[in-house]
Formats: structure tokens, C-alpha cells, sequence
């Protein structure tokens, strides 16, 4: 809650006092606002501060913010964060871009403390509503227009039956507090032995639909990749992190409410998950530009993660957020790199953009070469961390789904060698710009690294 | 038949079924829009007589407010007349018929096994503006409140996407 309030008045604060100034300065300070926010989520996770008094006015069965719960947004405050400050400096006049970009962070928070449906629901709204215009803010461009409308058709026709969704599983179950939603068809199951009733059954699939278009995961991922290249680099960052971390944590609370009946959804977000890996790698594979490669990788890595929602468990948080941390870190630091290379900004984003960064900023380089790594998840990295706890945990119930991750994994190096090739073998004759805020990145690949090595001593912090 | 049914509940269902076949009968567009609007104000009449008044106010607020303004507004710049109206067959009016009172059946049937039920189990004041505030700032107040960044964030979007950079580039300079 503390987050929340903190954020709205930020957010209320630069829009009045940015309107038509330069964006560089507000960016630097939000950023720095939302760091301050980040310390704030970790000491109320690990019971230093307590937050408590701020939200007595609200009931605990619509939101409810634990120490999980702290430490996700913690993760969700520090990735926007991140995203602010890697690309503050910009051209842009007027700060309505951070204030949407805090708003939508709210609807993130909003998906991860949600103790019933109708938070969940505007938590959704809240983070999609200003993303949709968030990724056609860069308005003379053709393909942002593009991105937007895409977006937000589709979208809306999620967030329709994600609803449609929501009124089957209050029919089914008579409650939409998360806390009682599972209940009545776990003890059907459990004691009187008897299938869930249908309406339950139709509900639960329309509500992931719903959310697994904002993971975008297989079927529902079509979207994802025009959006992505067509939106404001930025906003890609923002999107390709933000609204998948939130998203999942949502999606894995609801799950988990269901898991007394398991055996009715496990077999087809199984079958999601491996037509995801799959599909996500395989044509990541074909693609020549970098903001396309990043996209449909961020695809794959929503069907590694799916696995996470199939074990999910009160204790096994940490594995999603070792996860989530590795996966945006580096996601966002290969972009911002890509970005921070290239000379025109009107140019489509592609490999050349890291020609011959070895031989003049070989530091940068081997930061690329690190942040590469955890995003494919090679040992001594995070990423590899992250995908070593996900799959061993999973290889008890779903070998058959390891196995395809593992064969995912695989293929992936195929793209992520791109990264490597063109910056340590190919001597290009571009003239890179200079990468900006070095130190940025250095803090990032040493949080990877740290992570990728005493990955115990992290586990421990979060609480297991 | 009509016998038990209060007066002013037969006067406006006679004025909504009026209207509504001018709605669809009407050869000038606008005209059908004016007429759907009269029937979305004896629409709201009868959820008044309902004791429905939330519903009411709302019905005449976002659909004959906003909605049908909008509708007004496309009809007057598409610029519509009977040239460019698009011929067509009697079929589309056949289908359009059938699968109109196939809803119509459908609904009445479910309504008159739920109806029993309704009139059984009455819930006291449940349309009534003041219930329905009670609910909104007791149990969903933190929703309540939330939707307030919702529609924040929704403004800002619009403005932003609104307003000409070329103004913003001058006060810079």
C-alpha cells in the first residue's frame, strides 16, 4: 500500500511540475523516488518497518500486501527504476510519459497485492490502459501508431474475456475473494470426490486467457512482437518486463488458489507452456532485428516460467522472483545497450548496432557478453540460477516439461550467439556512439553475477 | 391480461415499443437516432418504476448521453443520405428478425423460471442509489479508491495523445 501511495503522488507531483519541460531531469528523479520506494518494500518484507497503519482504512480481503507480496513490488520498483534511468536522457518535452509510466507501474502493484477479483481486474486496467497509449507516444512515427492500435484492439478483446472470465467464476463459486474462490471446488474434489462444476472449469480458462495475453504466452502471443518493435524503445523495456512480472504473480496467486484441483487445468497450461518454449524459440531464431530477437526470447522465457505456475506453492516464491529478477535485469540491459549504439533513431534496431564494440569499448563489450549469458542462462550468471531452481523443482511432477525447457534452452543459444558474434567477430566500420551511465550497467552485471554465485545467500534474504 | 398492470407501466411500455419500431422503420438515420434516444429514456422510466434508480440515472447518462451523442456525431460528418445508403436484401431483414426473437423467446423463458424466485426472495433496496453507496464505500472502497488512479492515468493517455508537440516546441524556444 505505502508503494502505492508513494507512486500516485510522484506521479502527480512530475506531471504538474514537468508540463513542458525537458523529461531528463524528472526521469532522473523519479527514478531516484522509486529506488527510495524499493528500500522502503524490502524493509517492510523483511519486517525492519511496518507499514501497517497506512492501510488500516482498507479491508484485508481486497488487498493484502505480506512479505511476498513486499517483495515484488520491491522487484517491480526497482525494474522501472532501472528502465528511468537507463533511458533518461531523451529529447522528450513534457513529463506525462514518466506520470503514465508510474500509473501503469500502480496497476502492477494493484496485480500483485490482489485479494479479489475486482483488484486483479483493475490492476489490469491500470497497467494496460497507459501502456496502450505509452507504446504510440512516439506519435510521427508510422509503426508506433501501429504498435498502439494493435495493442489496444487486442487488448481490449482480452481484458472482455478475462472479465467474461471473472462473472463465470463468481457463478461457479459465489465469492471473488481469492482467499474462498477455491475452496468450494477443492472440498467438492477432495471429499465427495466430484468433478468441478463446468462453470468453474470455463472460468478459469477464460481468466487465463486473460492474463496469459498480457504474458503473452503461445497462442495469444501474436501481438507481442509487432508491439514491441513498433513501441518506444523504453516502453519495450517497460512492457517486456513489468507487465510480464506483475502479470505472473497475479496469475500464479490464482493458480495456487485452484491447486486443491489441479488435475482440471495443469494438462492444458502444460501444453501452453511447451507450445510457448517452443514457438518462442524457434522463431526467435529467424529474426534479424534486435528488438524482434528480444521479444519473441521474452516469449520463451513466459513458457519457462509457466512451469512456475504448474509448482507453485506458499514457499516457492523465491524461485519466481530469482527468476523475474535475472530475466528483467538483463532483458533491459541488452535493449538499453542496443539503444544507447545505435546513431538513428529511425532506423530499424538490428544486430549491426554492435559491430566492433570489442575493439572500442571492450568493457562494454564483455558487460554484453555477461548480460547475454543470464538472459540464455549459462552457469556463474543468474539467469542460470534462476532456470537451474525452476527446473529441478519441476522435474518431479513434469519431466516431459524440463525436457522440452532444456531443448528450448538449447535452441535459444543459436539467437543469443547473434548478441556475441557481432561484437566480438565481426569488425564493423560503424562508429558506435559511447555507452552512457557505464556504472548502471556495471551495478547490473555485478547483481547477475552475484546473484549467479551465492544464489544461496540471495534465497536466504528473500526468506527461504 | 392488462387488467393487474399499473397505468403508468402500460403508457410507457406503449411509448418504448413505439419508439423503438420508429427506430428501426425510420428511412432518415438521424431520425432513428432521436427516436432511440426517446427509448432509452422510457427504457430508464420503467427501471424507475422498478425502483431501480442507480440504473436509471446511469442508463440515461452513458447511453442517451454519451453513446448517442457519439452515434449523432459520426451520422452528421459521414454525411449520410439515401445515395450511399448500401442495398439490402429483404434476407438480412428475415435473419435479423429471427434471431431477434429467438433472444426474445430465450430471454422470456429464463425469466419467468427466475421471476418465481425474484418475487419470493425480494432484497430490500437493492437499486436504490443509497444501497449501492453504502456497498461502495464500505466493502469496495479500496476498489473504489484505485479506480481514481484508473482514471487519472486514462486523462493523461488522452492528453497526451491529444496535444500537438508543435505548441510545446514554441514555448521551448
Amino acid at each position: 500500500m505505502i508503494s502505492i501511495y508513494i507512486l500516485f503522488i510522484t506521479a502527480v507531483l512530475v506531471l504538474f511540475l514537468g508540463l513542458n519541460k525537458s523529461e531528463t531531469k524528472f526521469g532522473y528523479f523519479t527514478s531516484l523516488i522509486l529506488i527510495l520506494t524499493t528500500i522502503l518494500c524490502v524493509a517492510g518484507a523483511k519486517g525492519w518497518m511496518n507499514f501497517d497503519k497506512l492501510s488500516t482504512w482498507a479491508p484485508q480481503n481486497m488487498m493484502f500486501f505480506g512479505p511476498s507480496e513486499y517483495l515484488f513490488t520491491a522487484l517491480i520498483t526497482f525494474i522501472v527504476a532501472i528502465v528511468l534511468w537507463i533511458f533518461a536522457e531523451n529529447k522528450e518535452i513534457g513529463t506525462d510519459r514518466i506520470g503514465l509510466i508510474l500509473f501503469a507501474t500502480i496497476g502492477a502493484i494493484m496485480m500483485i497485492g490482489y485479494q479479489h477479483m475486482v483488484v486483479l481486474f483493475l490492476g489490469l486496467e491500470t497497467l494496460s490502459i497507459p501502456l496502450f497509449v505509452l507504446a504510440g507516444s512516439d506519435r510521427e512515427r508510422l509503426s508506433s501508431n501501429e504498435a498502439a492500435i494493435k495493442y489496444f484492439l487486442m487488448g481490449a478483446f482480452s481484458t472482455a474475456i478475462f472479465l467474461l472470465g471473472i462473472a463465470f467464476l463468481y457463478g461457479g463459486t459465489g465469492t471473488m475473494e481469492l482467499q474462498a474462490i477455491g475452496l468450494k471446488p477443492s472440498f467438492m474434489h477432495a471429499l465427495e470426490g466430484m468433478a468441478t462444476p463446468v462453470m468453474i472449469r470455463i472460468g478459469l480458462v477464460l481468466v487465463s486467457i486473460g492474463l496469459l495475453f498480457k504474458i503473452s504466452a503461445a497462442p495469444f502471443h501474436f501481438w507481442s512482437p509487432d508491439v514491441y518493435e513498433g513501441s518506444p524503445n523504453r516502453i519495450m523495456a517497460f512492457m517486456s518486463t513489468v507487465v510480464k512480472s506483475a502479470a505472473f504473480v497475479a496469475f500464479s496467486k490464482l493458480m495456487l488458489a485452484f491447486s486443491g484441483v489441479k488435475s482440471d487445468w495443469d494438462y492444458w497450461i502444460v501444453a501452453i507452456a511447451i507450445l510457448t518454449i517452443l514457438w518462442g524459440n524457434i522463431a526467435a531464431l529467424k529474426q534479424n532485428s534486435v528488438k524482434r530477437t528480444l521479444a519473441y526470447s521474452s516469449i520463451a522465457h513466459a513458457g519457462y516460467l509457466l512451469m512456475y505456475v504448474l509448482i507453485a506453492t506458499e514457499a516457492s516464491d523465491f524461485i519466481l522472483f530469482v527468476y523475474l529478477l535475472s530475466y528483467a535485469l538483463s532483458s533491459i540491459a541488452l535493449l538499453a545497450m542496443a539503444h544507447q549504439l545505435q546513431l538513428d533513431t529511425e532506423e530499424n534496431l538490428n544486430f549491426d548496432v554492435f559491430k566492433g564494440l570489442s575493439k572500442k569499448q571492450p568493457a562494454m563489450a564483455l558487460l554484453l557478453a555477461i548480460f547475454v549469458f543470464s538472459t540464455a542462462g549459462i552457469p556463474v550468471t543468474a539467469g542460470f540460477a534462476a532456470k537451474f531452481y525452476l527446473f529441478s523443482s519441476t522435474f518431479a511432477s513434469y519431466p516431459l516439461l524440463v525436457f522440452v525447457g532444456l531443448l528450448g534452452s538449447a535452441i535459444s543459444i543459436g539467437y543469443y550467439f547473434k548478441f556475441i558474434k557481432s561484437a566480438y567477430l565481426e569488425t564493423g566500420t560503424s562508429d558506435n556512439r559511447i555507452v552512457e551511465n557505464r556504472w548502471v550497467y556495471w551495478l547490473l552485471a555485478m547483481v547477475l553475477v552475484a546473484v549467479g554465485v551465492f544464489g544461496a545467500v540471495v534465497l536466504q534474504f528473500v526468506g527461504v | 391480461m392488462f387488467n393487474n398492470l399499473p397505468i403508468p407501466f402500460l403508457v410507457l411500455s406503449f411509448f418504448t415499443i413505439l419508439s423503438a419500431l420508429y427506430v428501426v422503420t425510420s428511412k432518415n438515420p438521424i431520425h432513428s437516432v432521436l427516436a432511440l434516444i426517446l427509448t432509452f429514456f422510457s427504457i430508464s422510466a420503467h427501471y424507475v418504476l422498478l425502483n431501480a434508480q442507480f440504473l436509471a440515472i446511469v442508463n440515461l447518462i452513458v447511453y442517451a448521453g454519451a453513446i448517442m451523442v457519439l452515434f449523432l456525431f459520426v451520422l452528421m460528418l459521414l454525411n449520410l443520405n439515401k445515395d450511399a445508403e448500401p442495398i439490402k436484401s429483404n434476407l438480412w431483414g428475415i435473419a435479423a428478425a429471427i434471431s431477434a426473437g429467438l433472444l426474445l423467446l430465450v430471454i422470456t423463458a429464463a425469466f419467468q423460471k427466475a421471476g418465481e424466485n425474484v418475487v419470493k426472495h425480494p432484497v430490500e433496496g437493492i437499486g436504490l442509489v443509497k444501497a449501492l453507496g453504502q456497498t461502495l464505500f464500505t466493502r469496495f472502497l479500496v476498489p473504489f479508491e484505485l479506480s481514481g488512479a484508473l482514471f487519472l492515468a486514462a486523462m493523461v493517455g488522452s492528453v497526451l495523445l491529444g496535444k500537438r508537440d508543435k505548441v510545446n516546441k514554441d514555448l521551448l524556444a
